[in-house]
């Protein structure tokens, strides 16, 4: 996969709940300063995510819908997936797949 | 005298005077030792108390009556003491005659007892007057060079000595006065602490009380202002019987709250009293009668201050400091120290205060947002439960959990519904709130579950901001005439809901008794209320799925808060859910009910890190 112009990604780990949503907030908010094009998020390294995790994503299309920029969101097979899936939220988003291994990657944080 | 005597005799001084440290033990060494060594008959050593004072810290040799007179003098021109002193240079005076011609006035004093000659010399450093040094003989006594050499020289030691102590003192009480800084900086310290104690606000403020004696003072009292009432909220004294007595006595002859400079009038006011000395009239104008006075009197009280607790520009009440049996004063330094001792403590009184408002709001917030009791809804056994999430830093909760139960227009038609909004806080409320009234004022109009569940979503989409998001789980329940429950239920993002089998699996339940079915595992249906969360996107995938509850069987549904609760096994999760409510019963609504918020909240050890809210709905059996 080539990096597209005007990508950036934001590579969350840990835990992102409630506690640690503000955190997590002003990371997405630092990277979308560049108003990048895309804005990938991944949440697949997450060890747990709760709805906090959800807002943070719409938080983020929100924003891009306004601003005509576009969002998508790398899930994984893990606990972001079964939240997204719980909440019907894998048909509305762009979820692309795990970053393929040894290839460039778009910059991410 | 000769050279080498001399020089002796001013070492021998230099030496005493190194043992004297303050400035009446230098007075006294100089004067007995410098009268001695010239052979005088009197002699006295004065410090300069300020610009026109002269006090005497040694005399020796004087008739007790003019020692008495001149114990403190006031500086006059034209006067040998004063010129000396105010001059600079010694003032010699070899006989009564001399006296005489040059102070005509002083004269009869200065030679009074058959004085004859006097030796007036300044005590100075540098530019700093320290006083003098007076030497008187019997006997005519020429000064000559060397001897008023030497005679300065004394005076010169004397005044290093005087101006070494002096030194000494002001050190001294600034390292006192640093100290008493340091200790009250400290204390305030403490105070601070023990203002941010978890305690309820009087105890916080007898903590307080019982801080500050014996240390700043014999007694303390608080008072806190009320509504329009200031009372009294504590009281302390090293000694509880002394405490005891006073409170009696308050109790006896109630405080007038009129009384100027008391803890009421200070609390109203806002203006500090303050009593560096508590005269006995005082005490005598306080007393209602002969025995109150009697009873006052044995308090001791000699002085004391009363600070008014302001903050924000209000006075929330007062505290007291009172010295009694230990005989201290207070001073202007206390004053200032008390108002920020009660400027600290009513900083924390109004943050408990704040505090106490916003935790009342958010409980009544939170009972808007849930029902005070679940309706009677015949055929049916209703039971819900909610737990806030639990926050270590405050208990101040609005959820984002809400469950309601209310009939529809149909009869024997009712519509349940259990919600959970994302977040938390005043924004969350808001949105809950909504979300319940919508439902409300939906099913009242004849909407369907699915259809209701869209409508919800549009006004969602019209009123929230900030990608507040909800799922929800809303059904229809017919009681129908057999007995049974038609469920039409409809899920935005929620967690599945449960259905409990009152038949034991597999078999039959009409076949079995009572206590054989206790002891079976019952069958336990999990039905899916996935479906797009609400308050994201206008189009949602919904859809209804039809249930059929016979008498007996249960149908539970909760928010993520119970599957989602994380333990040391990992997440409590559908299974664990599934597994208790298809326990052996007997259940009923309420017993399965608390037997999950139970489980749920053993599960994370009490501490629940999201809203958990069930409703349980049985069907008569």
């Amino acid at each position: 996969m080539t990096a597209l112009p005007g990508t950036v990604e934001v590579v969350l780990d840990g835990e992102l709940d409630i506690s640690t949503f503000g955190r997590a907030l002003r990371r997405v908010e630092a990277a979308e300063d560049g108003a990048p094009g895309l804005l990938v998020l991944d949440l697949s390294q997450l060890e747990f995510v709760d709805s906090s995790g959800v807002r943070l994503v719409l938080l983020a299309e929100e924003r891009a819908r306004a601003e005509g920029r576009r969002v998508a969101v790398r899930l994984g097979s893990g606990p972001a997936l079964r939240v997204f899936q719980a909440l019907g939220l894998v048909e509305k988003l762009e979820v692309l797949p795990p970053p393929p291994v040894g290839e460039p990657t778009p910059r991410r944080t | 005298m000769t050279a080498a005597q001399a020089h002796g005799a001013l070492q021998r001084l230099a030496v005493a005077l190194l043992g004297a440290v303050t400035p009446e033990a230098i007075g006294r060494v100089a004067v007995t030792v410098s009268v001695e060594l010239l052979d005088a008959d009197a002699g006295v050593l004065y410090e300069r108390a300020d610009p026109r004072t002269l006090n005497s810290l040694f005399s020796t040799g004087w008739p007790a009556e003019l020692e008495a007179r001149y114990r403190r003098l006031e500086l006059h021109r034209g006067r040998p003491l004063s010129d000396a002193v105010l001059g600079g240079t010694p003032v010699w005076l070899e006989d009564a005659r001399d006296w005489r011609a040059r102070y005509p006035e002083m004269a009869p004093i200065g030679t009074s007892g058959d004085r004859e000659a006097s030796a007036c010399l300044p005590l100075r450093v540098e530019d700093r007057d320290l006083g003098a040094i007076v030497f008187s003989f019997d006997t005519p006594h020429t000064f000559p060079p060397e001897e008023r050499a030497y005679l300065e020289a004394v005076a010169a030691l004397c005044a290093q000595a005087l101006d070494r102590a002096r030194l000494l003192v002001v050190e001294r009480h600034a390292r006192a006065l640093a100290e008493r800084q340091r200790d009250r900086m400290e204390f305030l310290a403490r105070t601070a602490r023990l203002m941010e104690a978890p305690l309820s606000v009087e105890e916080r403020l007898q903590r307080l009380a019982d801080l500050v004696v014996p240390e700043l003072a014999d007694w303390c009292a608080v008072h806190r202002v009320r509504e329009d009432e200031v009372e009294q909220v504590a009281v302390a004294h090293e000694d509880p019987a002394r405490v005891d007595f006073v409170l009696r006595l308050q109790e006896r002859y109630p405080p007038d709250p009129a009384a100027r400079g008391g803890a009421v009038e200070v609390s109203r006011s806002g203006t500090p009293a303050f009593f560096p000395d508590i005269p006995d009239e005082l005490l005598v104008a306080g007393a209602v009668d002969e025995e109150h006075l009697e009873l006052i009197r044995s308090i001791g009280m000699r002085s004391a201050v009363v600070v008014p607790l302001v903050v924000r520009g209000h006075s929330l009440g007062a505290l007291t400091l009172v010295h009694a049996e230990s005989g201290r004063r207070f001073d202007e330094l206390d004053l200032a120290f008390a108002q920020r001792l009660a400027g600290t403590a009513a900083v924390a009184l109004d943050n408990a205060w704040l505090y106490e408002q916003q935790r009342r709001i958010a409980h009544t917030l939170q009972a808007a947002l849930l029902p005070t009791v679940l309706p009677c809804a015949p055929g049916l056994r209703l039971a819900a439960r909610y737990r806030p999430r639990t926050d270590e830093r405050s208990d101040v909760q609005v959820g984002g959990d809400v469950y309601d139960v209310v009939a529809a227009p149909q009869p024997g038609r009712w519509a349940v519904l259990v919600a959970d909004v994302c977040g938390k806080g005043p924004d969350a409320a808001a949105l809950t709130a909504l979300i319940r009234h919508t439902v409300r004022a939906e099913v009242a109009h004849g909407f369907g579950p699915v259809e209701a569940l869209h409508r919800l979503n549009d006004a969602m989409l019209r009123e929230a901001r900030d990608a507040r998001f909800a799922t929800a789980a809303h059904a229809h329940l017919d009681v129908e005439e057999d007995g049974g429950v038609a469920v039409r239920l409809a899920g935005a993002g929620h967690p599945p809901a449960l259905v409990r089998r009152a038949g034991a699996a597999g078999g039959s339940a009409g076949m079995v008794e009572a206590d054989v079915e206790a002891e079976v595992e019952a069958k336990v249906e999990v039905v899916p209320t996935s479906g797009t969360v609400l308050g994201v996107f206008p189009d949602l995938a919904l859809r209804e799925t039809p249930l059929r509850l016979d008498p007996g069987d249960i149908l539970v549904l909760y928010t993520d808060g119970v599957t989602e609760a994380r333990g040391v096994d990992g997440f409590y999760g559908v299974e664990r859910v599934r597994a208790l409510v298809g326990a052996p019963g007997p259940w009923t609504a309420d017993s399965l009910a608390d037997a999950l918020l139970a489980d749920v909240v053993a599960f994370q050890q009490g501490t629940l890190r999201d809203d958990v809210a069930l409703l349980v709905v049985e069907v008569a059996p």
